[in-house]
């Protein structure tokens, strides 16, 4: 077998054995993780506001004062992606940097992304704040900002692409996942932009057709830049330079990836389109079984282990723990809600909400969080602060459990009332709102913190006050002979 | 632990390429979205009215969009004009007042009368079940299209 080079290995010497250049260099993940966490503080303040929204005693005080929903919704949602992208390029960054094959001019189109990035992110902000929509969902802006977008995931790629070096097909399973993730993005971010297409606005049925297959691979993109962040960290903790290339990793990685392009039809099993696309979803989305079997059989052996003081690293162990939690959970319902009578009740309903919740927030956010902890704690180990992060990370589990409990519970409601053309009992639309809302603030108040908390920790990072604790540690070549 | 070789990788991203330029294939080639004619130019403006002033982020179509406000894919079917009318300019509850032109509330009914025409966009017990059995019997409930 022709050996390959590594993505990783000896050639970091040059590059970062100065710990001035190793500060130079962590200030740039660090910068861009800072973002994407006030990316999340936006999307959270207009989360809480919008949640207030449900409530029948709090709505009329923002509706007098013009903070109107059709706002403070897309304002949730574009920055709540935008986190996920950008603390998801952070760590990409992260990897990069720790590799050893960041240069010069990765650094200088890093800071041309960086300013695409925010031009796009200050022109979403501004336009949505005055009203200015698209009306196309969860891309709400006006599209001439996706051009920025586009323009900064360019750079991105080109900065991941060119540094993998020594052929892709015995890379780590993230660097997989990180590709995939790159490259479908750049492909749906152009689909989902067909709506321009006259000749697809004028048909609206083919036009949900084309939105909803591009907004399920967005969703997948955005996942596998998660994922990836997951197996790396994996990697990295355990130290174990195979466990990256197991048969059982890739084959979930498959698995994963084949669920990511076509079971986004659990969404449109009930819009008029080909019966055969709809079991083609169905069926695939019933093969995540599989991978919901091995998430329990880790959870058990990861409940059965004997639970070492991870020290530095307890923040993230807890948050990759709590991550496949979620994951296990999210799983569940997700094969649930796929089977297609079920899906007749409560596809429209909250249940879809409290899944979308359950994935990005259970297992997106945690897993991301677990990303920068860990990224803290290999360069700024001075700045981990765990008694303060833990505890508000706790309020913020079980927040969302009840979130996602309670709007699981509204949602089926809703939908059984609904399909028997039924109203709702008068006891359940007034009480739920209460505990929706309830729910909402304690998730969003304990996450405002942890994100708050580690902008405030990760400043001097970015003004190049603080200095690296650490020296990077060589690891042998994660590329199998 | 077993290692994945790499010429096993390359077969799974062909299978993933194949499986993915299918499913893009069958959508793009589907021709159920063109059994109805496309929209006409009043509701194609009303279509453009619903998405500058973002409608779906309280309002669904087809179960898509916000839920905040009813789904509107076929309240066409038994909400008048006028009626309409009068809920977008006053704004009941939670959604906001709009003030359109006459000719702009004509263009937005059009819209969603002609989305109406589309299909279903929730489930009744009513298209299932025998006539008068408004029972829950999980085995009357669609499998996929309403």
């Amino acid at each position: 077998m022709k050996r390959e080079t590594a993505g990783v290995g000896p050639s970091s010497d040059k590059t970062l054995d100065k710990t001035t250049d190793e500060c130079k260099l962590a200030k740039k993940p660090a910068t861009m993780a800072s973002c994407a966490l006030l990316s999340l503080v936006i999307s959270i303040v207009a989360g809480m506001l919008g949640a207030l929204y449900y409530v029948p005693s709090f709505f009329p005080f923002l509706k007098e004062r013009g903070i109107q929903f059709q706002t403070l919704r897309p304002l949730h949602t574009l920055f709540a992606a935008g986190w996920i992208y950008v603390s998801g390029a952070s760590m990409v960054y992260f990897f990069l940097i720790r590799s050893g094959r960041f240069q010069r001019l990765q650094g200088n189109l890093y800071r041309v992304q960086m300013v695409l990035w925010g031009v796009a992110a200050l022109g979403g902000l501004i336009s949505l704040s005055l009203g200015i929509f698209s009306g196309r969902e969860y891309l709400e802006f006006p599209p001439i900002f996706s051009l920025f977008i586009l323009g900064g995931w360019f750079i991105f790629a080109w900065n991941f692409f060119s540094q993998i070096k020594g052929g892709f097909w015995g890379q780590p399973v993230y660097i997989y996942m990180w590709s995939a993730s790159i490259i479908f993005f750049t492909y749906t971010f152009f689909e989902t932009h067909s709506w321009l297409l006259p000749w697809i606005w004028e048909r609206p049925l083919v036009d949900l057709q084309i939105q909803w297959k591009s907004a399920g691979l967005m969703v997948g993109s955005f996942n596998l830049l998660v994922y990836g962040t997951i197996a790396y960290l994996g990697e990295e903790i355990s130290q174990d330079r195979k466990s990256a290339h197991s048969f059982w990793v890739f084959a979930l990685f498959w698995l994963g990836l084949l669920n990511s392009l076509t079971n986004y039809t659990h969404h449109t099993y009930h819009i008029p389109q080909r019966e055969i696309v709809k079991w083609i979803g169905f069926s695939i989305s019933m093969t995540e079984s599989i991978i919901l079997i091995k998430v329990i059989s880790d959870l058990i052996a990861m409940m059965r282990a004997q639970r070492k003081d991870a020290g530095e690293l307890s923040t993230t162990m807890f948050l990759m723990r709590s991550a496949k939690w979620w994951t296990a959970g999210n799983l569940a319902l997700a094969i649930i809600i796929s089977i297609p009578p079920i899906n007749t009740l409560i596809h429209g309903t909250h249940v879809v909400f409290a899944h979308a919740m359950g994935s990005m927030i259970g297992i997106d956010t945690m897993a991301l969080f677990a990303g920068l902890s860990y990224m803290l704690v290999q360069w700024f180990p001075r700045r981990v602060e765990k008694r303060a992060t833990v505890p508000m990370l706790w309020v913020a589990q079980w927040s969302l459990v009840g979130l996602v409990g309670v709007m699981t519970f509204f949602g089926t409601f809703t939908g059984v009332t609904r399909y028997l053309e039924q109203g709702l009992p008068e006891g359940v639309s007034n009480v739920v709102p209460y505990l929706f809302a309830l729910c909402a603030l304690g998730l969003a108040l304990s996450l405002l913190g942890v994100a708050t908390h580690w902008i405030i920790e990760m400043w001097p990072i970015v003004r190049g006050e603080a200095e690296t604790q650490t020296v990077l540690k060589k690891l042998p070549s994660p590329v199998e002979n | 632990m077993k290692q994945c070789p790499p010429t096993l990788r390359k077969l799974m991203m062909v299978v993933l390429l194949g499986c993915f330029s299918l499913q893009t294939w069958l959508i793009y080639s589907d021709e159920t979205g063109y059994e109805h004619p496309p929209l006409s130019h009043s509701a194609s403006r009303g279509r453009t009215l619903w998405a500058k002033n973002n409608c779906q982020s309280c309002h669904q179509l087809y179960g898509f969009g916000g839920f905040l406000g009813p789904d509107l894919t076929n309240r066409a079917s038994y909400l008048p004009q006028e009626a309409f009318e009068a809920i977008v300019k006053f704004g009941p509850r939670q959604m906001p007042s709009f003030s359109f032109s006459q000719e702009q509330f004509n263009d937005l009914y059009a819209f969603l009368k002609e989305m109406d025409q589309t299909g279903r966009g929730q489930p009744r017990v009513s298209y299932y079940n025998p006539p008068g059995d408004r029972s829950f019997r999980f085995e009357y409930l669609p499998w996929f299209t309403y």
